[in-house]
């Protein structure tokens, strides 16, 4: 039985074997040779192809069957080493959350059910999701997108209609969908924003994770396509819309919920936000660093913020925003970028502008309560120094654009 | 890296690769500034812990390992004192544990003290104590063999307190705050912590956590460090809890909290030298049992040759002791630790107990071995269990859930390296497999906690109970409780039959009011009134310390209840206050003299200020009083009456005052006037004269600009004194009811009267004949415009008088309709009409109103319109058969002149009346609405205001295209229809 998928995979496998190693430390070398070439976000099992040979190759714990590495080694590639590891290489830390999260996320992957992570945006749901299924499969691409269109084709199968007239049908005209991919494979799968998809989409996924095959009616022998070991499903929903399309009880019931929650903890949050800016500027071939006066700036603005979210009445008091981290490296990006390439605009202003530019996205309710934070809580801090102080005027100035 | 064998050689050969040594070993490497120098300073530590004459056990709270390896040396060596870290003033306590079943805590009580400032008090300190404990093994030790005397060494509370109180930093300060806030009821508790090494530094907890690869403090010490040092020597157990000592106290902690440590340090080495050379014993000889923080040495006093000083010591007499019961999420709650953790220390320790109470222990960790096989049976039976659980509390959970909760324990197990199956790895399994996203749902580690977590509570023996708390129970011996009850005691008596019961009873309620824990299933208990059936739910045999805790404020329940209730009144308490004390004292505790004499003292001197009283509630309580004393043998005491007299002269005065201000409701002085007719008769008695009351009614009769109510009230209450006055209030109803202009306040009236019935019985018959009047003599097009606004005020009428008016119309129309309708009235019938004749504008603005379709007001724009245009009039008026509409409305015209008669100056446009007509025609068409029920909400056009411009511009635009007029006719057809009805 020959595969169209497995064709794929063995050609890419064979390309990126070739190029060897993309690898984050090795990509600024590879990246002067082949300047065109260069791929603007490599999945994880490229960017961090070193580590995970590396885990792999001092692997000695028992693993289940079609993974690429230990559930032990795996908790270690995505919460990073320590020192009682023991391990004579340091594994970086990828994922800030509660370590208890990735281990209950992992042990679910390991066991029949499907995993579900959910989460405010931002909160790096899909991030983990990346970094389990490099981490077990070497494969983190194989995904379905949810979304109010996506039909069942997309999480099964599909025909190439051009073959299917010029040859019939058969396994070679037939599209299989990422997850089909996976099953045959033994791989992970990823299911993105479930909830997003409408109810019958969605329950074509109860049949493949409890009898975990798809079958293929208009084949008429060889037409069922069986999981393989290892594989499994990680799905990640948003706790917002929850109401959109709320998964049906049958579904629920195979899938292990995981809920990923906003990180509050300003100490952790700075980490990750230092860790996600510096690899966005460096994939972007700039080298800044971030200065420490403005990130602190951030970080306070947001504590703050969040706290006028928590003890606003209704919702027409609190802004749109989750405020989650992945807002403020957006924001501390694109104020980055701006002072990098526009010299007149300094980080102060560039960070003011892109805070209330970023956040305020209801008007006039928005903009109201930004009014009110601004003069209430940054006006305060104005005295403290003199980036404080451009700051509170550069956002009052943006604000006024804005009216 | 390179002095690492240093830290390591210290240790025997099998213990190099600990991951505790590990651990702490990276924690100096990462957290020192000069990690050779840290490793010499704790290398050192144990030194000078080896050559200490006096031998320290360095232990941690709740540690079985601490605790086996405590009891295993205090049997080897039998020292003839042990010195424990423990406050002094607890020592005291010792003798007591016996009598009771662990966990108990020590307690220390204050409620007043010189030197704790008042906002802190009361305050409670708990030292808590529980088998698998190295400090409860200490003590249990020195109870059972005479020759070994157990000496607690650290300041007591007070002392402890004042240190916290010096040395406490900001963020401890605002944390204290937010505990505080939560524990307003029973004032600060303060938990001691013997053999507390949690490291105070949180950025130091994190690094600890993050390099042990774990959640929780006690995820590190009961997994990583208990499991290291249950296998090893007693020295080598000595050295890593001092080595894990010293790396805390020298990196862990806050410069707030190491302050109070070193004035601890050095006041237990002072008080030990004191008892050695006290009693001539040698240093050798003994052991002093501390937590690991306190065996490092950080001041000049530590150890037996370390400099002398004086101890700083505070007179403690204000304080009482006690011993508490307990429980182990309790403990677990107070030392910071993970729910269930002191249950698992405690089902390892029952697990191996019994061998180790024998002279010569067998080797610990085989028999743990054994207790953790037996563990995958209770996994099962636990995975079905919360599977059961979470089913009916509402989880779609099945068998399958059982299943997958077993196997992934099994997998954390492995991922986690643990050596037992830990239950905190099956609470994430069961969460992680069970919990769902639905926020309604109890969570699922609440309903594993409860179910794994067998909370085991401790019990305080009868003897070691305080007198009132022995009082209480041997007032309920009769009950023949047994001594280790632990459950709830439901008891049920019916007094009538078992008088007996009475004092059970009586106890009962008392405790009741103490908020001690008894709760009355069935009977209720007021003043003078209760109820023969009892049956009460006691918990004080489950949960005693709401018992025990009262038994600081008395010697007897019944003291405890005066204090609590003599206390707040003072001098400056206001009648109500005092009047509601004695109400109590008079519920619960009958005649009682002791405190009634002062509360009626303080009674009597209280001042009366009606702008501040509730005249309701005085009323309530004082006529409650009274009417309990007019049921007793002993008639109304001389107290009351001359309370009463006081407050009737006092409410005589300021009646004036209290009507004219508008701040009293109508409501109040209805009730200030109840009161004063309430108790007139034993005023009267006591001196007062009626006339105080009638020169009240003078000064009242003064005022103006009443409002209605009150004015009814007014009139209702001097009805009881002149007859003439009960004319004068049917005369204001009967005005308010036929002047338009004053029928709206009709309601506020109608409440006034109902308020007076209370005292004015006859009110009542006034009510009758306005409501009957109203549905008799009102139009029905009046009546239902009025209706809601009737509707609306008689809701604001408290049920208690609907309820009345109810009772008294039943009593008039019993029957049926047909029965009403030939009724004989008692009242004269004609009585409203001849006041309305009286009144003659008010009756043609009556019947104006009732006929509103004749609207005399200016024209409207559109009437206006039509005016101006007489062609468009005309052609309207044949639209619909009026053709000779200028004759009919000459007649129309005199017609409401004659109705209207003179006195009223009405402009009338004899011309085009019509149109004004028609353009008024929504007010028209409003009364049609209300009274046929026509759905004409189409026409929302008001009279007298303006037409919307842009309306009128559309309307402009239609008539250019349309030739106006006819636009108009058809969009107004059907309205047309309507008004040629009226006319009609």
């Amino acid at each position: 039985m020959k595969k169209l998928s497995e064709k794929k995979q063995t050609e890419k496998k064979t390309a990126s074997g070739s190029e060897k190693t993309p690898t984050k430390s090795s990509t600024k070398t590879a990246s002067k040779e082949k300047e065109e070439k260069k791929v603007l976000r490599p999945p994880v099992e490229q960017l961090y192809y070193d580590e995970l040979e590396y885990l792999a190759s001092i692997d000695k714990h028992t693993k289940p069957k079609n993974w690429f590495l230990s559930p032990h080694m795996l908790r270690i590639f995505v919460v990073g080493s320590s020192s009682s590891d023991k391990l004579s290489k340091k594994i970086e830390k990828k994922f800030y959350g509660n370590p208890n999260l990735v281990e209950r996320a992992i042990v679910t992957l390991a066991s029949d059910r499907g995993l579900l992570l959910i989460g405010e945006p931002g909160t790096g749901k899909s991030w983990l999701a990346e970094l389990l299924a490099a981490g077990i499969s070497r494969k983190s691409t194989l995904v379905v997108q949810g979304t109010a269109a996506t039909t069942e084709d997309q999480i099964k199968y599909s025909w190439n209609i051009a073959a299917v007239i010029a040859k019939g049908q058969s396994m070679d005209t037939m599209i299989p969908s990422p997850i089909m991919t996976s099953m045959e494979n033994g791989q992970i799968g990823r299911f993105e924003e479930l909830t997003r998809c409408t109810s019958d989409v969605q329950d074509s996924l109860i049949s493949i994770l409890s009898e975990k095959y798809i079958a293929i009616p208009e084949l008429s022998d060889d037409n069922v396509i069986y999981a393989q070991e290892g594989f499994n499903v990680i799905a990640t929903a948003n706790s917002k819309d929850k109401g959109v399309n709320e998964l049906s009880s049958a579904l629920k019931r195979r899938f292990n919920f995981v809920t990923i929650p906003i990180v509050t903890d300003q100490k952790t949050e700075k980490e990750i936000i230092e860790f996600r800016i510096q690899d966005l500027m460096e994939r972007k071939g700039l080298a800044k660093k971030i200065p420490a006066s403005l990130l602190e700036i951030l970080l306070e603005t947001f504590k703050e913020l969040r706290d006028v979210s928590l003890s606003a009445r209704s919702d027409s008091d609190r802004l749109e925003s989750s405020l989650s981290t992945a807002e403020q490296i957006g924001i501390l990006e694109d104020a980055m970028l701006q002072s990098t390439f526009f010299k007149d605009v300094t980080p102060a202003k560039a960070l003011a502008q892109s805070l209330i530019g970023g956040l305020t996205r209801r008007l006039p309710e928005d903009l109201t309560v930004m009014n009110k934070f601004w003069h209430s809580v940054i006006e305060k801090n104005k005295a403290k120094t003199e980036e404080w102080k451009n700051y509170y005027t550069e956002g009052q100035q943006t604000m006024k654009s804005f009216q | 890296m390179v002095a690492e064998p240093a830290l390591k050689t210290k240790f025997e050969e099998s213990l190099r690769d600990s991951t505790v040594l590990e651990i702490l070993n990276e924690i100096l490497q990462e957290e020192g500034d000069n990690y050779q120098e840290l490793l010499s300073i704790t290398t050192n530590d144990i030194n000078v812990l080896q050559k200490e004459k006096l031998e320290i056990i360095p232990i941690s709270h709740h540690s079985l390992a601490a605790a086996i390896h405590t009891r295993m040396r205090l049997a080897e060596k039998k020292p003839k004192i042990i010195f424990l870290e423990a406050s002094e003033d607890f020592q005291k306590l010792v003798p007591d544990l016996k009598h009771c079943t662990l966990p108990v805590a020590f307690q220390g009580f204050i409620s007043k003290s010189t030197k704790i400032p008042p906002e802190r008090l009361p305050v409670a300190c708990y030292a808590v104590n529980t088998e698998a404990s190295a400090e409860y093994q200490a003590i249990k030790y020195a109870t059972e063999n005479a020759d070994t005397q157990i000496v607690f060494v650290d300041a007591n509370c007070e002392q402890r307190i004042i240190w916290q109180l010096k040395y406490k930093d900001k963020d401890s300060a605002k944390e204290d705050k937010e505990k505080e806030e939560r524990n307003e009821i029973n004032g600060k508790q303060i938990h001691f912590k013997t053999g507390d090494i949690y490291p105070s530094r949180e950025g130091f907890v994190n690094l600890l956590l993050a390099k042990a690869n774990v959640s929780h403090f006690s995820e590190w010490w009961l997994d990583i460090v208990e499991n290291t040092l249950l296998d090893i020597s007693y020295e080598n157990f000595r050295q890593i809890m001092l080595l894990i000592g010293s790396v805390f106290r020298r990196l862990g902690a806050k410069d707030s909290v190491e302050n109070i440590t070193k004035k601890r340090d050095i006041f237990m080495w002072n008080k030990i030298r004191d008892v050695l050379v006290q009693k001539k014993i040698q240093a050798s000889d003994c052991i002093f049992i501390c937590g690991a923080a306190h065996a490092v040495k950080m001041v000049d006093e530590w150890g037996i040759n370390g400099k002398k000083s004086k101890n700083e010591t505070t007179d403690n007499s204000n304080w009482k002791y006690g011993l508490m019961q307990s429980d182990f999420l309790t403990v677990d709650q107070q030392f910071g630790q993970l729910p269930g953790v002191t249950g698992e220390i405690d089902a390892r320790w029952n697990a191996i107990k019994s061998k180790m109470y024998i002279a010569k222990p067998q080797d610990p960790t085989d028999l743990l071995e054994k207790y953790s096989i037996s563990q995958h049976d209770q996994l099962v039976r636990w995975s079905m269990d919360i599977v059961k659980k979470a089913r009916s509390e509402g989880y779609l959970t099945s068998p399958a859930d059982s299943i997958e909760i077993v196997k992934t324990t099994y997998s954390f197990k492995e991922l986690r390296n643990r050596p037992y199956l830990s239950k905190l790895d099956f609470i994430e399994a069961a969460t992680t497999c069970i919990e769902k996203d639905d926020p309604y749902l109890p969570k699922v580690e609440d309903m594993v906690t409860k179910i794994i977590f067998s909370n085991k509570f401790g019990k305080v023996g009868y003897h070691a109970l305080p007198p009132l708390a022995q009082d209480v129970l041997d007032r309920l011996a009769f009950l023949k409780v047994p001594a280790d009850y632990k459950k709830i005691k439901r008891i049920l008596y019916d007094l009538k039959k078992e008088p007996h019961y009475q004092v059970t009873s009586d106890l009962l309620w008392v405790l009741k009011f103490l908020n001690v824990n008894v709760t009355p299933i069935v009977g209720q208990k007021k003043l003078g009134a209760q109820d023969n059936q009892e049956s009460w739910d006691l918990y004080i045999y489950k949960q005693q310390n709401p018992l025990i805790q009262l038994a600081y404020e008395g010697i007897t329940v019944e003291d405890v209840f005066r204090n609590r209730v003599t206390k707040k009144i003072t001098q400056k308490s206001k009648p109500v206050e005092v009047l509601s004390a004695i109400r109590t004292v008079l519920t619960y505790l009958d005649n009682d003299d002791i405190s009634l004499a002062y509360l009626t003292k303080m009674l009597l001197n209280s001042t009366f200020d009606l702008r501040f009283e509730s005249p309701m509630e005085l009323y309530n309580l004082t006529i409650e009083i009274l009417n309990f004393y007019r049921t007793q043998k002993t008639g109304v005491p001389h107290w009351l009456n001359t309370y009463i007299l006081t407050a009737y002269r006092a409410y005589c005065q300021e009646l004036a005052s209290a009507v004219d201000d508008s701040t009293i409701s109508t409501e109040s002085i209805a009730t200030i006037f109840n009161f004063i007719f309430k108790v007139e008769s034993i005023a009267l008695a006591q001196g007062a004269s009626r006339n105080e009351l009638e020169l009240a009614f003078i000064l009242i009769n003064r005022l103006t600009n009443l409002p209605i109510g009150k004015k009814a009230v007014v009139l209702a209450a001097e009805s009881l004194l002149k007859d003439e006055k009960e004319d004068e209030l049917k005369l204001i109803v009967a005005k308010t009811f036929w002047n338009p202009l004053t029928i709206q306040t009709l309601s506020d009236l109608l409440a006034g009267i109902v308020y007076s019935t209370n005292f004015a019985p006859n009110a009542v018959n006034i009510i009758i004949e306005l409501l009957d009047q109203c549905f008799r003599k009102l139009d029905d097009k009046l009546l239902f415009q009025w209706m809601p606004l009737l509707i609306d005020n008689f809701s604001e009428l408290k049920q208690d008088y609907i309820k009345q008016i109810e009772t008294v119309i039943k009593r008039y129309y019993k029957g049926s309709i047909q029965e009403i309708e030939q009724m004989d009235l008692w009242y004269d019938e004609d009585y409203y009409d001849e006041v309305a004749g009286k009144t003659k504008v008010a009756k043609v603005q009556r019947d104006i109103a009732l006929k509103p379709s004749v609207t005399l007001e200016p024209a409207t724009e559109l009437g206006i319109f039509l005016q101006a245009s007489p062609d468009t009039l005309n052609q309207l008026a044949s639209m619909f058969g009026l053709q000779d509409w200028q004759q009919v409305e000459k007649q129309a015209v005199l017609e409401v002149k004659q109705n209207i008669e003179s006195e009223i100056e009405v402009e009338i446009h004899e011309k085009n009346f019509l149109a004004d007509f028609i353009s008024q025609f929504p007010d028209s068409l409003n009364q049609l609405k209300i009274s046929q029920g026509i759905n004409l909400d189409f026409l929302q056009i008001k009279p007298k205001t303006k037409i919307q411009p842009e309306k009128e511009e559309k309307r402009e635009k239609e008539e250019e295209k349309e030739g106006g007029v006819s636009v108009l006719i058809k969009e107004y057809e059907d309205t047309l229809k309507e008004i040629k009805k009226i006319g009609e």
